[in-house]
């Protein structure tokens, strides 16, 4: 049936965009993450984002509001309420947006892609994005970075965001990530504050590190893979 | 004997009936999950939930005969023409649907839809479809002529997804009991049964029924510019 290899019918690696998925639970922070990468790259590099909105296009919206890219620059794709499947087991309307960017806006550097902020269990398919980060918060609890999950455990970069408000959730940003590093056998993980300037540098770093590990073609993606095999209730034992 | 080397008609017809199968799978990767037939702009204009048969039904008498019959002479023209003749054919039964269809958010839906699937078919089948956005219908139709399906196969599988689609929506919409939407699907074979009888044996674009249904174009209309949805259409 198959007359020859399936293969990603995509531009060479290296001369498109850099596509950067961003995941993580509702809140944690993405969108303003991408506004915060937007103005730090602002005229040096070309950036598209596109949104994946569980509900409404609040945050194509909210971006375009935040006044560092132009509008048109900024996309909604509608998930039809699974946002989970738009970044993983079906992409292609995520990828037909991307390509239209990538089109309209010629040539550019670099497309965010936000996910819909499922769950924990949500991450990128590698036939979407070349990166991704994952995206927690300390007012989540600094457990959450124990509880683990695949974005947790392998993503490109794992975030633990709004470090400004540890004092007022009673959380050891240190401890918090120090389970992050030991939940991610030595991948790297951000404490940030879009207030802490020397984060944000650190963030600036990594990033451009990446465009340029990309461009020069190094840059594989790596799946953080599907939810690790769970037992329920009654006993059955599978992996979603 | 190795299963690759059988190739009697049966076979044929069982790999066929195989094909369709995956590609009826509601998680065939094409982009079908943001959308939702039709039915969440029927619920926003009021309409009740058990009137979702109603709804299928209405739909295969008008929208989905007109994109079944558009698969089946899609792909009776991609077989009736010479390769490099192919791609300029279908576009001009692209263009009957088009003419058929005078909803720009339902074309523009299926555009979208018709890119996903070009997308699956040209990884999958090695189809080359020149580039151009077609609409669902006609990416279905040569499909169909790739993967060896025949006219019934395309047009019911058309009609099946459409169906599909409009149950799995309302389920996300609306609290009912999912039992009831398996139950509403099988109630529609026989709606289906009538309409593949209607269109199989279409073979030019003259041939696609124009049906009208100006409440389903309204409603699409409408939800085109709808805050706070979860489908696209
Ligand atoms: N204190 C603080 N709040 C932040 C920070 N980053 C984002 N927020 C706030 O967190 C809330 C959720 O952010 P948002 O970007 O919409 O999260 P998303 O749902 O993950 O996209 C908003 O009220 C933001 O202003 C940060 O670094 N510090
Ligand atoms: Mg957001």
């Amino acid at each position: 049936m198959l007359d020859r290899p399936v293969e990603a019918n995509q531009p060479a690696r290296g001369r498109r965009a850099l596509r950067l998925g961003v995941a993580g639970p509702v809140g944690t922070g993405k969108s303003s993450l991408i506004a915060l990468i937007c103005a730090e790259f602002a005229g040096e590099l070309s950036i598209a984002v596109i949104t994946n909105d569980i509900y409404t296009d609040e945050d194509a919206r909210f971006l375009r509001s935040a006044g560092v890219l132009a509008p048109e620059r900024i996309r909604a794709v509608e998930t039809g309420a699974c946002p989970h499947t738009a970044i993983r087991d079906d992409v292609s309307q995520n990828l037909l947006a991307v390509e239209d960017l990538e089109h309209d806006f010629d040539p550019l550097d670099l497309v965010l892609v936000e996910s819909g902020g499922d769950n924990l269990t949500a991450t990128f398919s590698p036939a979407l994005v070349d990166a991704q980060f994952f995206v927690l918060d300390v007012a989540g609890g600094g457990d959450v970075a124990r509880k683990g999950g695949p974005g947790i455990a392998r993503a490109d970069m794992l975030i633990v965001n709004k470090t400004d408000l540890a004092p007022y959730v009673g959380v050891d940003v240190d401890q918090m990530v120090r389970d992050a590093e030991a939940a991610r056998d030595g991948r790297p993980v951000l404490a940030l504050s879009r207030s802490d300037p020397r984060s944000v540098a650190a963030l600036r770093h990594w990033l451009s590190h990446t465009v340029d590990h990309f461009r020069s073609g190094s840059l594989h993606p790596q799946d953080p893979g599907p939810m690790a095999p769970h037992t329920h209730g009654d006993g059955t034992v599978h992996s979603h | 004997m190795r299963c690759s080397d059988r190739t009697s008609d049966a076979d044929r017809a069982d790999r066929a009936s195989y094909v369709q199968l995956v590609l009826a799978d509601g998680r065939l990767p094409t982009g079908a999950h943001t959308q939702s037939a039709g039915v969440e702009p029927a619920f926003r204009a009021g309409m009740p939930l058990r009137q979702v048969p109603e709804l299928i039904t209405a739909r295969l008498r008008t929208v989905t005969e007109t994109e079944a019959a558009t698969a089946v002479v899609t792909r009776a023209v991609w077989l009736g023409s010479n390769v490099p003749a192919r791609p300029a054919a279908i576009e001009s039964v692209d263009r009957a649907w088009r003419a058929r269809t005078p909803s720009d958010a339902m074309r523009s839906s299926s555009d979208a839809l018709g890119r996903g699937y070009a997308r699956l078919a040209a990884a999958v089948w090695g189809l080359d479809l020149g580039g151009r956005v077609l609409c669902r219908a006609v990416v279905m139709g040569a499909t169909a002529a790739a993967a060896g399906l025949g006219p019934a196969d395309i047009a019911r599988l058309v009609a099946f997804d459409d169906v599909q689609m409009v149950i799995a929506a309302a389920l996300k919409l609306e609290p009912f009991d999912p039992l009831l939407g398996v139950q509403w699907s099988l109630a529609a074979a026989a709606e289906v049964d009538c309409m593949v009888r209607r269109i199989s044996n279409a073979c030019t674009p003259a041939d696609i029924p124009a049906h009208s249904a100006p409440l389903l174009e309204q409603w699409a209309q409408q939800h085109a510019t709808e805050e706070r949805r979860l489908y696209r259409a």
